[in-house]
This record gives C-alpha cells, structure tokens and sequence, in this order.
C-alpha cells in the first residue's frame, strides 16, 4: 500500500486542495484510496461536501478515548476520507501529548494497511510538531506544495521545515515538489518556475497545476475541480498528476 | 406447458415493445394523413408476415424494409413502391425474408473467395518463395571477398540482354516469355530489399528494350510517305520516353537516405551562418513570419546573421527588418533577379556558409542543426539541399480536392529523386531551403546569372570544380505552394525553359569535372522538361489512323499488345515499386499532360535561342474569391479533346462499315484515344478553380492548449489549426459560456515553458471556435511563431497519412478524375443543353426508385 503525505512548504499554497483533487482522480484511476487529514486546520472535508457545521473527526474521537477510524466518511463517490476535527487549542496540547512514543502514528496507521491496492493519502499541516513530523516519517513519498514566487525560493533552500528535511537523508530522498497556482499571464511566475527548476532538478513533479477560478467555484460548491468542471485545464492537471503519482509509485515498487 | 407460457409473454412484451418504438419513429414526426395510415398498414402487414424473432427488429427499422420509401411523407406512388418491395421479399422469403439472403449472398460469396484462392494459390507460394530466397542472397551478401570486377559481370549482361532484346519470336514464344516475366514480377513485388528492385527494373528495361527493338526492325511503315512520317515521330517519341525511362531507373536505382550528422558538442567549432531572405514583391506578412522563424533557428547568437535581400527596394521591407533586428541589403537595379541579388548580399556579408530561403519558406528552428554537421565532416562539401514543403494545397490538390491524400508532384522529386541523385553525388540546388558554402561559390563566381534557373546550373557549376552537394530528406522548411493553374504553368514554364538553356549553354554531358554518372542525372533532369512534344504526341497519334487512316505501327493488332501492355506494365510495376508513397501510379500522366502543352514551346525555343526570356517571380498565397473555369489555361486540352471525340466518331464509322480485317486495329486505336480523353478530363478538372478564401492558409495540427476566460477560468482545449493570425479550436463541452467577441486568452505549451496570447472570439460554433491573435506585441509574434511553425517537428508526420501506391485504385482515381473534367465541361455548356443533361438525370434516379431493392 503505498502511503502519500502532501505537505504545504507554508499554509495556505494549497495542499488541502491538491489532496482532494489527487484523491479523486486517484479514485477515478480504480484506486482504493482513503484519506486523512493531519492538518489542525480541518479543511479538507469542505472538500469531500462534508456538512459544514459538523464538527467531528478523528482527534476529537482520540481526545475522547474513541477509536480513531470510527470518525472516517466516505463521500458519495467512493474516496473515504478521516476528517481532523475541530478542536480547540487547549484541545491540541492535549493531542500532542497523547502522542508519546515515536511509533504513535504508525501503529494507529497500520490497521488502516489492509489492502494492497489502497492508498493512504495523509495531509499535514506545514507546521513541524510531533504529529506531522510520524506522518513524514510514515510516508513513501513526500509532495510538498510550492507556489511560484520568491519567498517559495528562499523557503526550500532554509526554512525549519526545509532544514529538517534536507538533514535527514532518508525524508530528503523521498521529497518531491508541486508546483501549484501557477497564473500563465504572470511572466513572473514563469521565471521563478524556471528558477525553481533550477533549483530541484528532477524532484519537481513535471506537471504544474494552474490558478484557476475553476478551483475556487470548486470549493464554494464544496467538491473538486473534477466534478465541478470536468473541461477545466486544472482538472486535467490534476488527472495528469494522479497518473504520473501512479506510475512514479509503480516505478518505486518495481525497483 | 410452463415454457410455453413464458413464452408467450415474452412474445407478448415484443410485440408491445414493437407498437411502441415503431409509434416513436413514425408518429411523433406529424406524416401526412395518407401516409399514417399507409404506415399503419405495412406496420400490420410486416408484423403479421414476418417471424416472431424477427418482429421487434423489423419494425425498429421499416427503413431497412423499404428504403425506397420515405415513411415520413409517403405519397400516392409509394403504394406501388411498397406492393412492390413486399412482392420482392415474399418471393424470396421462406421462413425470414433476411436469413435466406444473407445465406444465399454468404454462398456466393464463399464461392468467389474459394475460387480466387485456388487461382491465386500458384502466386502466393512464388511470392512466399521468392521472398524467401531473396531475403537469403541479400544477407549472404557480407561472405563476398570484396574482389568485385564490374567489367566481367557488365560484358556477360551486355551479352545476355543483346540476346534477349533482339531474337525474334513468334506469337506463342512471346506470349510465354511475356507470362513468365509477368509471374516473376508479381512474386517478387511484396518483398522489400535491393534485389527484388533491381530485378523489376531489369525486367521492365527488358521488356521495354525488346518492344523498342521490335519497333524499329519490323512496324516502321514504309508503304508511303505520309505513313512513315508519322510512323517515325511517334517511333522518335517512344525512344524518347525508352530514354527518359532508362535514365530514370539509374537516377533512382539506390536512393541514399542520407541521416542527419551530428556536430560536435564544442559550440565554438560550430561555422558562422548567413541566413538570406530574398524578396522582391511578397507581400510583408510572409516575409515578417518566414524573417521571424530565422531568428528562431538554435545556432549561436554571434555566429549568425540574417539578412533581407530586398529587390523591390520596399520602405516597409526596412522597417520590418529594424524591428525583427536583422540585415536589410537592397541594391538600385535588379539585373539578373534572385541570382544577382544573392551575388550582391554576397559583398556584404561574411559568413562561412549561405543558407538561403525564398521569402515564403519557414524554416524550423532545428534547421542548421539537422544540416550543418555533413560540412564538418566532408570538405569538398559545397551544398546541401533540404525538401522543398507545402502546407497549403497545390492547385492539383486543391482543385482534385485530394489535399494529403495522394502525394503532390512534388513529392516525387524530394522524396525519391533528389535522394537518387544524392548516391551519385548529383544532388542539386534548388533555390531555397538549401545551405550554399561561401569559398566554392566565390569561386565559381557566385551564383549563376547565365539562365533563368540559376540554382541548378550553380550546383552544376559546383560539381564540375569538384565540390560534392548533399541531400538530406527532412523536412526543414515549409511554405506556401503556388495558388492558381496558371501561376504554377507559369513556374513550370520558367523551369523548363532555365533547363533547357542549361542543356544549350552548359551541357552536361560535355564539359570539364563531372563524373560520368552526374552526367547522366544532370541529363534526366534537363531532358525530362522536353517531355512535351513525346507527350503531345501521344495524345495525338491514335487519331492518325482513325481521321487520315494512316498506319502508324505496321503489325496485327495482337502483336502489338504482346509487346507494348508488358512494357507498359511493367515499367509502372518497377516504378510503382521504387517511388512507393512519392508518386501513384498514372498519376504523371495528368500532371505531364497539363504542362506538354505549355513547356513544349519554350524549351524548343530555348533549346536554339537559349538567351531569350526573362525571370518571372512566381506568385503564391492568393485567395479565389469564386469559383471559375480557367477557360484560356485550358484551351489546348479542349482543342485536344475535341480532336480526340473527333477521331472515336471516326473510329466507329470505321468500325462500322469499315473492311472486317481492321476492326481490332480500329478497337486498339479508339480505347487508346479514350484512354487520351480521360487523362485530358483530368487536365479540365484541375483547371476547374475551388474558392480559396483564407489568405493565411490554416495549418492542421492537434495540440492541447489551455484557454483563458475573461473572468480567470482556465479551460483545456484543442488547438486544430493555426495560421499567421489566427487558430482553430476545439473545446470538450459545449456549455462553457465563450461569447463571440470575448477577448480571452491561449496558453500554448513548447519545449517546457508556456507562453501566453491574447485572441479573440472571432467565431463560436457549439465546441468549435476561431480564434484571431489580438494585437500582439512584437515577443508575442515572435513566440508564436517559435510555438508553432518553428518546431522542430511540426512537418514530420506529414507523409505517414499516404497509403502505398495501389496501381489499380489509382488507375480507378484516374479515371474519376477523367468523368468529373467532362461534368465540368457538361456544366458550363449552355443552359439548354445542360437542362435536359439534368432531367435525364432524375429521370434515371425516379426510376431507380422503382426497383425492388436488396435489404441487408
């Protein structure tokens, strides 16, 4: 079972959405796939048409001595997703300490591990603690989330998050780069891509998803790009990511 | 008893499913009264009469039934159609008016197939034989010593083909020789290699020589003086085309195939280039994009310099070359057109090679690249030349309306025997698209001036200092053909009349420096324009027996045959073989037959005045605003027509009360003047001119791209054509709100960035959209161009479309070709004519109506 942890390089590039989006066409491929959302921040089930004022997921279900899976959903076309939860501050120091050995994640994660042709698709927040820190551990691969501007430059090459990944050799060489909200009309962002590919060389994914209006409606209507627009040039972005995962995947396991 | 009564519900359900779709079909579309109840009637009718299996499917589809009724409209006449039809079926029909005649069709079917398989059995194990032997000798080849002695092989073949050629046979002998040749060829057609090639062309130049043989010894007509004069022109006719054959058959024996080289990875090796752009009165849209492309081509920066050749002198030509940022030279006079003002750029340009293209030839970007590296390997080489492409329909294509479906007349010459003459280091210049060397140009004193085609009699020049040329058959350049008949004649005209001044002035098969096979490809190449008196002569010369009764060839009708179909045959089998997807089969007689009229004269005058005539530049990318006959183009093929219709009705008076003795000659002579007729039907057709409207010719492609909305939606999409100023798309849904008018934008993906035009809607059909490039600033033209004319690859698929020349379909397409010139014809003769033309017409298709017909 191949296991995926999307992180943002900071909040707000987009990992949520690619997530989603990943998720979906990953299911549309005939994968089996079941998401968890690590991210405090709780958005990735506005993605997965979850009600908005239900509150539930599987940290509240931790912090109240229930099984932790209990709180998954599967959304009306097939992916299954585990919503966090919405939780307080005082909530998520509690969490944290909960977590207290290294292997907190992976033993909780291994009974989701039963079938070979799911895959387990973690979102984390940006922030390093405790929680997302397993989850990069756990993961086969690491896509991080990079917008084309300047700050994303100084971001890979030293930042926390940056930092602890490239001095772990064995987190390093499982990172790959997304490049997301990438606007055409910017000649900007066209340089900095080019920079960026400079700069990563063959871990940036070849495939860039767009700024796309089409992603935001998306979201109002609390779905993917793919449902809301299916001749949108995201969703074939994000179509065209989900098969170059897939084989990426399959190129792994056969090496 | 219980599957009985499922049974029954189930026919029951069927039926009611019957009533239902059949009320769908026929009810719902408001039919005339009559016809409802007619419908009625033939529903009841079919479903009472037909098998219960049957019932569902029969009334789905009444079309099926009756196709010569239209059910919705059914009118008073349709009752006889439909009385008729149902006779029709019952006669037939047993149990199920379908199974009995698919069975009886299957049978028949069966049979024929059995039968062509027992009669064809004998070829396909000399085809799977020979194939095998064949393949067998080609690869035993390497186990050779090397020690080939050509003189002993050539004296025993010079020996063995004067024995073949020259011993007469009688009637049988000749008629099993010709079997055997004609088996042997048919084995050995669907093998692939060198050796089979080698032996279609030897059996074709057998054949042909024998026929040229027997012509001369024994059907040269001496009975008196008129006979013999023609006997002998049409016999000087045909050693002409034995020769032009022959020469042909060495041109193209081994085409080389020449690869790219590649240069080396030190970019300071690499030579200086100038790119010349001649002009002299194109229009500025053309040259800006084919400037735009040269500034594209990968070569270092500083190592390149582009230049605008400018004749006409033009304010705006000065302009442009300010803005693209490139040379503009221009001269006060303009002696000798495009030579002399190459020779001039010449003084003020340094680079160690020239490579020139015609203002309307866009070069890819991978151009020098591809070339450049043969002169890094071989010194003495002075030219390399590069396929001359089209991506706009000739007016063949355009007016036969067979645009990338046959290949063009071009395509014989940079598919096959520029490749040819390549092996024998012929290859020639052509004008453009072509890399030239500076010191050997200089030292031939620049390009020649003495003729009107000064490329080829330079590369003819270059070969006799004993510099070698180049061909390398990809293509890197691609523009725009030529848009009228008449322009393209006068193109021909031209180079006809520059070949044959060559032929005069310099002639190749004397002079200094040229080895003995570049005189015979330089030879092909001159002779071949002075095709048009043999051409005419054939169109004429079965009229000189059926008009003035003269006996042109002096033999029985059945010897004729058993000499001249083999050649015939055969020499369209070797060709057929060798020029593969360049050339169909009888294809050139069109194309010969259009120009035999128009080049005869000037080469004949430029063949004893070789300085008269001046350069005409020929004019390309026009537009037709209407469609018309090109009446004074096609003059001479009407007059031939004439005379031709002419000689058929004397023919069958012939035929009629003539001796009975004559009647084969008089049938060989009207089939062959038929045979002229279509090929010069073929010749109205094409002058028969389609609407052009585009100026800018749109170029197929299929490209994804993204689309831009006004309000930040991206969109994918398909790009299916694209022009100087526009593109045509295609969207994947229909509901995606674009307005005409919308100013939107185009993201197009090349090498691995994007680029990005304003466009607007110019046009919106459900998915299909026309665009039109929207004020774009001058990096923007240029990263169009570079996304779209100036890949690398944007003209390599081209070919993969053509099919491999099939000889009888093409002589089918020959024919159709032929019948639609005589529909022109019959269309723009006088009303009266043409009304009863189209009555009987529809009386023959009211008829047809009538007919019971055949339902599948």
């Amino acid at each position: 079972m191949p296991v995926l942890c999307i992180q943002g390089i900071q909040s707000s590039v987009g990992s949520s959405t690619v997530t989603a989006n990943v998720a979906r066409n990953l299911y549309d491929l005939n994968q089996d796939v079941l998401v968890i959302d690590l991210n405090p921040s709780n958005l990735l089930r506005l993605h997965f048409n979850m009600d908005w004022f239900n509150k539930s997921g599987w940290a509240l279900n931790v912090l109240n001595d229930e099984a932790w899976y209990k709180a998954g959903f599967k959304c009306e076309l097939g992916v299954n997703f585990i919503p966090f939860g919405g939780i307080s501050y005082d909530n998520q120091l509690d969490l944290l300490e909960k977590i207290n050995t290294d292997t907190w994640l992976s033993e909780k994660l291994n009974l989701a591990k039963n079938s070979k042709k799911k895959w387990l698709i973690l979102n984390t927040g940006s922030e390093l603690n405790k929680l997302s820190i397993q989850a990069l551990k756990y993961a086969d691969s690491i896509i991080r989330v990079i917008e084309p501007q300047v700050i994303s430059v100084s971001l890979i090459s030293d930042s926390i998050q940056s930092n602890y990944l490239k001095n772990d050799s064995a987190l390093n060489t499982k990172c790959l780069y997304l490049i997301n909200k990438f606007m055409p009309l910017s000649q900007l962002d066209h340089d900095t891509s080019l920079v960026l590919k400079a700069h990563l060389a063959n871990s940036l994914i070849p495939v860039k998803i767009y700024y796309d209006e089409n992603i935001k409606e998306a979201l109002a209507q609390k779905t993917t790009v793919q449902l809301y627009s299916p001749e949108s040039a995201t969703s074939k972005q994000f179509k065209t990511l989900a098969t170059w995962i897939m084989l990426h995947f399959s190129h792994k396991v056969s090496a | 008893m219980i599957s009985n009564v499922i049974y029954s519900t189930f026919y029951g359900s069927q039926f009611n499913e019957a009533w239902i779709s059949f009320k769908k079909h026929y009810f719902s579309h408001k039919p005339e009264k009559s016809g409802l109840i007619l419908g009625l009637l033939v529903f009841f009718l079919l479903s009472i009469y037909c098998h219960e299996s049957k019932r569902l499917h029969v009334t789905k589809s009444l079309r099926v039934f009756l196709p010569q009724v239209q059910l919705a409209r059914i009118s008073f006449l349709d009752i006889f159609r439909i009385l008729i039809q149902l006779i029709w079926i019952s006669f037939i029909n047993q149990s199920s008016p379908y199974d009995k005649l698919l069975d009886n069709l299957n049978l028949i079917n069966k049979i024929i197939y059995r039968g062509f398989s027992i009669i064809f059995f004998p070829f396909k194990v000399f085809e799977a034989s020979s194939g095998k032997i064949l393949n067998d000798i080609e690869n035993s080849d390497s186990s050779n010593d090397g020690q080939f002695r050509p003189q002993i092989y050539l004296f025993i073949i010079f020996l063995l083909a004067i024995v073949c050629l020259t011993i007469p046979f009688n009637i049988t002998s000749q008629l099993i020789f010709v079997v055997i040749m004609w088996i042997v060829a048919m084995s050995v057609r669907k093998t692939k290699g060198y050796l089979p090639k080698l032996i279609l062309v030897i059996l074709s130049l057998t054949l042909a020589s024998r026929y040229l043989f027997w012509r001369a010894t024994s059907t040269i007509n001496t009975d008196s003086s008129i006979d013999t004069t023609f006997s002998i022109i049409l016999f000087i006719a045909e050693v002409y085309t034995w020769l032009i054959l022959l020469l042909g058959y060495f041109q193209i024996a081994g085409p080389l195939q020449r690869k790219a080289h590649l240069l080396s990875n030190d970019i300071s090796l690499w030579p200086t280039v100038d790119i010349f752009i001649p002009t002299y009165n194109e229009a500025i849209g053309i040259i800006k994009t084919t400037t735009i492309a040269a500034t594209n081509i990968d070569w270092p920066k500083e190592k390149i310099n582009i230049y605008i050749l400018d004749d006409g002198n033009r304010h705006e030509v000065k302009e442009l070359a300010e803005q693209v940022s490139v040379g503009y030279i221009s001269r006060v006079n303009n002696t000798h057109a495009k030579a002399g003002n190459i020779n001039n750029a010449m003084q003020s340009s340094h680079g160690e090679y020239i490579a020139i293209f015609d203002c309307d030839h866009i070069p890819v970007r991978s151009f020098l690249q591809t070339t450049m590296g043969w002169f890094i390997k071989d010194k003495k080489l002075a030219l390399i030349q590069t396929p001359h492409h089209f991506y706009s329909p000739d007016p063949f294509e355009r007016n036969l309306s067979n645009f990338k479906k046959t290949p063009n007349e071009n395509s014989l010459f940079y598919g096959v025997i520029q490749d040819g003459n390549d092996l024998w280091n012929a290859a020639f210049f052509c004008g453009s698209c072509a890399i030239l060397k500076r010191k050997p140009l200089i030292e031939i004193g620049g390009v020649a001036i003495e003729t009107v085609t000064e490329d080829a009699h330079t590369a003819l020049k270059l070969h006799r200092k004993g510099y070698t040329s180049a061909y390398i058959n990809i293509i890197q350049a691609a523009g725009q053909a030529t848009e009228t008949l008449s322009a393209h004649i006068g193109q021909r005209i031209r180079w006809s009349r520059g070949m044959a001044q060559i032929f005069r002035i310099d002639n190749p098969l004397t002079g200094i420096g040229l080895k003995f096979s570049q005189r015979l490809c330089y030879a092909n190449a001159m002779l071949h324009f002075f095709g048009g008196i043999p051409r005419l002569i054939f169109l004429i010369a079965p009229l000189a027996y059926l008009i003035i009764h003269a006996y042109i060839i002096h033999a029985p009708t059945n010897e004729i045959l058993l000499y001249a179909l083999p050649s015939i045959i055969h020499s369209n089998l070797a060709n057929s073989y060798m020029q593969g997807k360049h050339r169909f089969s009888f294809w050139a007689e069109i194309y010969e037959a259009v120009l035999a009229w128009y080049i005869a004269i000037p080469t004949t005058v430029a063949l004893f005045k070789p300085n008269v005539g001046s350069f005409n530049v020929t004019s390309k990318g026009g537009i037709i605003k209407e469609e018309f006959f090109d009446l004074r183009v096609s003059k001479p093929y009407l007059i031939l027509i004439f005379f031709n219709i002419v000689g058929i009705c004397f023919g069958i008076y012939r035929y009629i009360y003539g001796p009975e003795y004559e009647v084969s000659t008089v049938i060989i002579n009207i089939v062959w003047a038929t045979y002229n007729l279509l090929v010069l039907g073929g010749a109205i057709s094409v002058a028969q001119e389609t609407k052009q409207l585009r100026l800018n010719h749109r170029i197929d492609v299929k490209t994804d791209i993204v689309i831009r909305n006004s309000s930040g939606h991206l969109f994918k999409a398909r790009m299916n054509n694209y022009s100087d100023s526009g593109l045509g798309v295609q969207l994947y849904a229909d509901n995606l709100n674009f307005n005409k008018n919308e100013h939107i934008h185009v993201i197009l993906s090349h090498g691995n960035r994007e680029y990005v035009f304003p466009a607007v809607i110019s046009s919106i059909n459900k998915v299909y959209m026309g665009l039109l490039l929207d004020n774009l600033t001058e990096k923007q033209r240029r990263d169009f161009v570079k996304c779209n004319y100036s890949r690398s690859d944007a003209w390599c698929s081209w070919e993969d479309n053509f099919s491999i020349d099939k000889p009888l379909t093409s002589l089918l397409d020959i024919v159709t070709v032929g019948f639609h010139g005589y529909i022109i014809l019959a269309r723009s003769v006088p009303n009266r004519i043409t009304k009863y033309f189209l009555k009987g017409k529809k009386l023959v298709y009211f008829i047809k109506t009538l007919f019971p017909q055949n339902i599948y």
